[in-house]
């Protein structure tokens, strides 16, 4: 009693503890796994349904597809995002609509609070680097069954319809494009027109035409003042002629002589013969007369002459002139052709450049229009459906097995703790070593347990028993 | 119930008892002894009876069935007679805090193995007028005994020699009333426990605990010593400390565990099982 560590129980002592008190071991252990099982039988089952989906590379030969197809070939999820996409909200909530998995929740509980539930409910594991299963667990098999297809084909769905409106967004891109490279090219066309308009003749490909002309034109011109002079000579010789016969004739009018002349040999015939002298000097003098009017009349017929002359020198020296100026013309125009085939050459290579633009474009709409056709002839899906959706026979849980172990763990850590927490609160004495330690006196003995089939314990029928035989023999001696 | 308080036999047995009572088949009949009646004197007790217990699973059997039991309560024989040797405790009371750490037994089992020794008159004196608990233990039928012969002032004393082991058995009988502390401090009581030390080699005193009652603390000045029990995971240590408190330290001459139990140690410690 003297030893220190007498008032410490042992180790040992710790581990009789739960001997001692079997009970308080025994009843928390059954009463727990008892517990468990029930709450496992209790326990709403549920089920779960799985699908395992493949992800597949493309089938498409890469050279068919364009750089339009091939970023949406790029843009495939990896299997790292495909629980974001499968777990979207959206998504969820459409299979919420069209399956109503919760109708005891719907309308009651908040929608994201739902949608949360279902997402808790669906698991996904990446199986390898090219697959991965989609479960979803639910307290009906069918309605497991149901979900897990929806979902996976949902999400299919929705995949290759994200590829293909990406081929569709491209193609579009490429036609409000290449509708813009039009517009684009036909205002340039036009203004290369009309520039080619404005500048008709000037055309470098007019040079040829234009020289020839000029030339044709020198030629003309050349012809044209030849007869110029000509005809002024002509005028001037028509000039000199008339002036020379106009000085010997008298002033009065040979005209009015003549006639006079006429008419007195008209009246001289009519009396004389023509062997008159009168008749013979009338005759003479109305011979005059008229050569003198002849005269006059051919110095009328000269100036007519010059007059015509003159025309023609007019004439020539107009046609001269127009001459000049065309020439000058074509000579403005050809001297200008080297300033607009530098401008046309810009224009053109403008447009040229527009319209190479307009090419490739063309080409492009042409080449996504193919891929169009090849998705939906290949069917270039990335996921596939490797094991459909099933229908779940067993429960996944509760897992009875389970809730039975961890009952028992649970019961047997409950009983050890209570035997223990009941060890600590009893107040009695223990152990002969803490009688000891407790009592100044000596301990005489240690009496074991006395084994209950010898002990005495009196028994309420084996003392009755006692009681009545010595009765018995009582009042028989007394007889 | 007459025969018990036969003043003939008073008058017959004034002398010293004769140190072996006839042998007698075995719960045949009932004899009766009586005392003298004398307050002075004190009463003769004699055990004209021989019993045996009918019933085998007592704790008689279990005490002398041998084994670690049965050692064990040599054990306490032997540490008693050196007490009784060095210090001359003849009259020894078993005593405890409370109700049911196994008084009864002890006592008993003590009785039986100190009878056991050659020759050795042995008288086990129950002094728990409360709750007589003996006769039960023992499966002996309940007969008149210590309270009614200090309530009645005669002076015959059933008595009986509990078989095969020997031992003199003065059972507490049945109180009419309830003075049971003021019975155990009378002068009757002193001339009794005086008559039976003069007349038994040793006084096996079953008491009554001592938290309750006051009865076994006015007991105290009449006996030699106690022995007090110490039930293991029953006595609770407050109270064990509060009723060792009570009674002289002087008086307490040692303790005895009951029920020790050693789930551990039992075989290594005794070696019954190597060595039996
Ligand atoms: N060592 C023991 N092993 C088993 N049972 C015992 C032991 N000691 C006593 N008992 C039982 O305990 C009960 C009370 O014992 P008892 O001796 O009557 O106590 P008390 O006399 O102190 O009230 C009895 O039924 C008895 O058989
Ligand atoms: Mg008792």
């Amino acid at each position: 009693m003297t030893e220190p560590a007498a008032d410490r129980p042992s180790i040992l002592e710790y581990l009789q503890i739960p001997l001692r008190r079997p009970w308080h071991v025994a009843i928390p252990f059954v009463l727990v796994t008892v517990l468990a099982v029930v709450a496992s039988l209790a326990i709403t089952k549920t089920y779960t349904s799985s699908t395992l989906i493949l992800v597949e590379s493309d089938k498409v030969p890469q050279s068919f597809i364009n750089e339009g197809t091939r970023d949406a070939a790029a843009s495939r999820p990896r299997l790292q995002t495909i629980r974001q996409e499968i777990l979207s909200r959206t998504r969820l909530e459409r299979i919420l609509d069209e399956l109503n998995p919760y109708p005891e929740r719907a309308g009651r509980a908040p929608l994201t609070a739902i949608v949360e539930g279902m997402r808790a409910a669906i698991a996904i594991n990446v199986k390898g680097n090219d697959s991965f299963t989609l479960e979803y667990t639910h307290r009906d098999p069918k309605m497991a069954q149901a979900v897990t297809a929806r979902l996976a084909t949902l999400f299919i769905e929705e995949s290759s319809q994200a590829r293909k409106t990406q081929v569709e967004v491209t193609g579009e891109f490429i036609e409000s494009q290449l509708t813009e490279a039009r517009q684009k090219l036909e205002e340039k066309e036009k203004a290369l027109r009309q520039y080619k308009e404005s500048r008709m003749g000037r055309l470098p490909e007019q040079t040829g035409a234009n020289l020839a002309i000029l030339q044709r034109l020198q030629l003309e011109q050349q012809s044209v003042s030849d007869s110029l002079r000509a005809a002024r000579e002509r005028a001037l010789l028509v000039e000199r002629g008339m002036s020379s016969s106009t000085g010997a004739s008298p002033g009065n009018d040979p005209v009015a002589d003549l006639t006079a002349a006429r008419n007195e040999l008209a009246g001289l015939r009519a009396r004389y013969t023509d062997e008159h002298p009168d008749v013979q000097a009338v005759q003479a003098k109305v011979a005059r007369l008229e050569k003198q009017v002849s005269a006059r009349t051919q110095s009328n017929q000269g100036d007519a002459q010059l007059e015509q002359a003159r025309a023609e020198v007019r004439h020539l020296e107009g046609k001269l002139a127009d001459v000049d100026r065309r020439i000058s013309m074509f000579q403005g125009r050809v001297e200008e052709t080297p300033r607009t085939e530098q401008e046309l050459a810009t224009l053109t290579r403008d447009y040229q450049q527009l319209n190479q633009n307009y090419l490739d474009l063309l080409r492009k709409k042409m080449d996504a229009q193919m891929a169009e056709r090849l998705q939906d002839q290949w069917k270039t899906d990335n996921f596939r459906i490797l094991d459909p959706a099933f229908l779940p026979e067993r429960p996944v849980s509760p897992n009875r097995w389970l809730f039975l172990w961890l009952g028992m763990l649970g019961g047997l850590v409950a009983g050890l703790g209570a035997s223990v927490a009941a060890e600590m609160m009893d107040p009695t004495i223990k152990s002969l070593r803490e009688v000891e330690a407790l009592l100044p006196f000596p301990v005489l003995a240690a009496l074991p347990h006395l084994d209950a089939a010898v002990a005495a314990r009196p028994g309420k029928v084996a003392h009755m028993k006692t009681h009545q035989a010595s009765r018995a023999r009582s009042s028989g001696s007394r007889e | 119930m007459d025969e018990m308080f036969d003043p003939k036999a008073l008058l017959k047995s004034m002398g010293r008892p004769p140190r072996q009572a006839p042998a007698r088949p075995p719960g045949s009949s009932i004899d009766i002894e009586f005392s003298s009646a004398a307050p002075d004197a004190g009463p003769v007790l004699e055990a004209r009876v021989d019993v045996t217990p009918r019933r085998p699973s007592g704790a008689l059997a279990s005490i002398t069935a041998g084994g670690p039991v049965t050692e064990e309560l040599r054990r306490l024989r032997a540490r008693v007679r050196t007490l009784d040797t060095e210090r001359g405790l003849r009259c020894l009371g078993v005593t405890s805090a409370i109700v049911g750490e196994g008084k009864t037994t002890i006592a008993v089992g003590l009785a039986t193995v100190m009878a056991q020794e050659h020759g050795a008159r042995i008288l086990l004196l129950e002094a728990d007028l409360r709750r007589p608990a003996v006769e039960d233990s023992l499966g002996l039928p309940r007969l008149p005994g210590l309270a009614e012969w200090l309530d009645s002032g005669g002076s015959t004393i059933s008595m009986r020699r509990v078989m095969p082991a020997g031992f003199h058995l003065l059972p507490a009988g049945r109180s009419s009333d309830g003075r049971h502390a003021e019975m155990l401090g009378s002068e009757r009581m002193k001339g009794l426990l005086a008559s039976a030390r003069s007349t038994y080699d040793f006084v096996v005193v079953d008491c009554a605990p001592v938290m309750p009652v006051a009865d076994t603390i006015i007991l105290q000045e009449r006996i030699d010593g106690f022995l007090f029990v110490v039930r293991e995971r029953l006595s609770p240590r407050e109270t064990t400390l509060r009723a060792l408190e009570r009674l002289q330290a002087e008086r307490v001459v040692g303790v005895v565990v009951n029920e020790h139990r050693d789930f551990l140690h039992a075989h290594y410690k005794y070696g019954y099982d190597r060595y039996l």
